[in-house]
């Protein structure tokens, strides 16, 4: 079982699983606070068109993603700002119009169910090592945005009215936020897939919302349960014969479900509740 | 960039000023004038347009009549006005503590790509102490009472510097120790000749203890001292029927309905 981390591709899932883990989960904390779980899930779903046509012209697939999640991004936003139905209606219909798009040009292919498969719930031992690097990148460029806006941010998740009074690039701030996250969604799909994505938007950095309420701990715990989950999830993967992708989302869900019942037991306790 | 500020110029010219909310129309050519370092009162019942008022001023609403000018520009220029919005507004389960919310207030000063210097932090450290809130700035903002939620709001204006400040009905829902704490910050900040509009429902406290008096219920009805502003004629023509005035000798007592949560 050990000797299996000395392969090649298992190391390079290794990878990948550390990176997703570390990156996803800082911008997922902006998800949670902000109650953009619907929006994470469709961004992850309107990717797929992109995937499929960087699949049939024989692109890097993250190449395909990025650029079907930046437009899907920012046309989301747009649309929402433009017209008097809401913006979680709008997603809706972007949302699964993409969907179908996607699986429409994908069953054109021979290898129909096998790569749907792949998009869906991942692929984490065949990434490459050009994948990787792209990845990397990808990952510190989102992560060192975060960092630069920062303060920003903070503002326009905490307080709009305060951001739109001082005058602050509201919009903009909003689809540079909305294009990180298409950023990190991309990065996350080849390690848990389309599908699950979500999870790891939204489980770790809602099991630090339990654990903290400073947001710098909280995307550093939520950053920390991620690594550790696509750790632990990729050897379970490994020595059970789970899929990885699921695997790594089970162990996340179960570190959250656990955080939760603590936190609730120690409410519960007459002497242990204190607020939090 | 810099805030296009003309300290000659009062802190706010309306001229025949209408703005739209939710499609009605929400407010009427107002017509008025503010002088800095005055504190105004901006009473009427529900629905009468106050938020709508202070959102104009706040250049968060585009006006659809009229102009308004702040220190001589048009609103959305300026980074000298502070809105403290009703409290219900903000999201006490957010992770941040008091401290990082009065340091929000100074975010556009500090500008693009660059973290709080130390002269930031003295200026956050400067207007907690300044109502009093320096013994609680490391607390999460859903510990502290609502009173000091509206000071730590206020603390924000003032750590953003703001010239102007917009306080929609801080007074309500707030224990009396908090509101006297309330109104010696605006002394204080009065003394700086900070100007300053509050939205309150309470009609006795703006009788008492406010320089000026805006009667609003969609239109101006008075603005004027608090002594010629309440007159029985202009509280019935603001407030019709949902208001009881008492001639109590020389003043009015006045006992309003319009004390529960509205929407405007």
């Amino acid at each position: 079982m050990i000797e299996s981390f000395s392969d090649p591709s298992v190391q390079r899932g290794l990878i990948t699983a550390v990176l997703v883990g570390l990156t996803v989960p800082v911008l997922g904390c902006y998800v949670v606070l902000r109650g953009l779980a619907f929006l994470g899930d469709a961004l992850a779903h309107i990717i797929l068109p992109g995937v499929v046509v960087a699949l049939l012209l024989g692109w890097p697939l993250i190449v395909g993603a990025l650029l079907a999640g930046v437009i899907a991004a920012l046309a989301v936003g747009a649309i929402a700002r433009s017209t008097a139905i809401k913006e979680d209606t709008v997603i809706g219909v972007v949302f699964a119009g993409s969907l179908a798009l996607g699986i429409a040009m994908l069953s054109m292919r021979g290898t129909y169910e096998e790569d749907l498969a792949d998009i869906l719930t991942g692929d984490l031992l065949s990434v490459s090592s050009g994948d990787l690097w792209l990845m990397a990148a990808l990952g510190a460029l989102a992560l060192l945005t975060v960092l630069a806006f920062y303060k920003e941010f903070l503002v326009i998740s905490f307080d709009r009215v305060l951001a739109t009074t001082m005058q602050l690039p509201v919009i903009l701030l909003d689809n540079l936020l909305m294009v990180l996250l298409a950023i990190v969604i991309v990065i996350s799909l080849q390690a848990v897939g389309v599908a699950l994505v979500l999870a790891m938007l939204v489980t770790p950095a809602a099991t630090a919302y339990l654990l903290t309420r400073r947001l710098p701990a909280m995307m550093l715990i939520a950053a920390s349960i991620g690594v550790g989950s696509g750790i632990l999830g990729l050897y379970l993967s490994l020595s059970l014969g789970i899929a990885p992708g699921p695997s790594i989302v089970l162990v996340a869900t179960a570190v959250f479900g656990v955080t939760y019942l603590l936190r609730h037991w120690r409410r519960a306790l007459p002497q242990g509740g204190q607020a939090g | 960039m810099i805030d296009q500020h003309d300290v000659q110029a009062p802190p706010i010219v309306a001229r025949a000023l209408g703005a739209r909310y939710d499609g009605d129309l929400a407010l009427q050519d107002l017509t008025f004038e503010v002088q800095a370092g005055q504190r105004v009162a901006v009473v009427g019942p529900n629905g009468a347009g106050k938020t709508t008022l202070f959102k104009v001023i706040a250049g968060i609403l585009d006006p659809t009549h009229g102009s308004i000018a702040i220190h001589g520009h048009g609103p959305g220029k300026h980074v000298c006005v502070g809105y403290v919005p009703q409290r219900t507004q903000v999201d006490l389960k957010f992770p941040v503590t008091v401290r990082e919310v009065v340091m929000m207030g100074r975010v556009r000063d500090i500008g693009l790509l660059r973290w709080p210097n130390r002269e930031d932090w003295e200026k956050v450290e400067a207007a907690l102490k300044r109502v009093g809130m320096a013994a609680d700035s490391d607390r999460r903002i859903g510990e502290i009472s609502t009173g000091q939620q509206q000071r730590m709001l206020l603390a924000q204006a003032v750590a953003q510097e703001a010239q102007l400040v917009l306080l929609d009905e801080p007074l309500s829902g707030v224990d009396m120790p908090s509101q006297e704490a309330i109104f010696e910050i605006l002394d204080d900040l009065r003394r700086d000749g900070v100007t300053v509009l509050v939205a309150t429902h309470d009609l006795n406290l703006a009788a008492e203890r406010f320089d000026q008096v805006m009667l609003l219920n969609r239109r101006i009805i008075a603005f004027d001292s608090p002594e010629q502003a309440f007159t029985r004629a202009a509280l019935e023509a603001a407030y019709g029927g949902h208001l009881h005035v008492i001639e109590r000798g020389e003043r009015l007592a006045i006992l309003a309905d319009t004390h529960h949560e509205g929407r405007e």
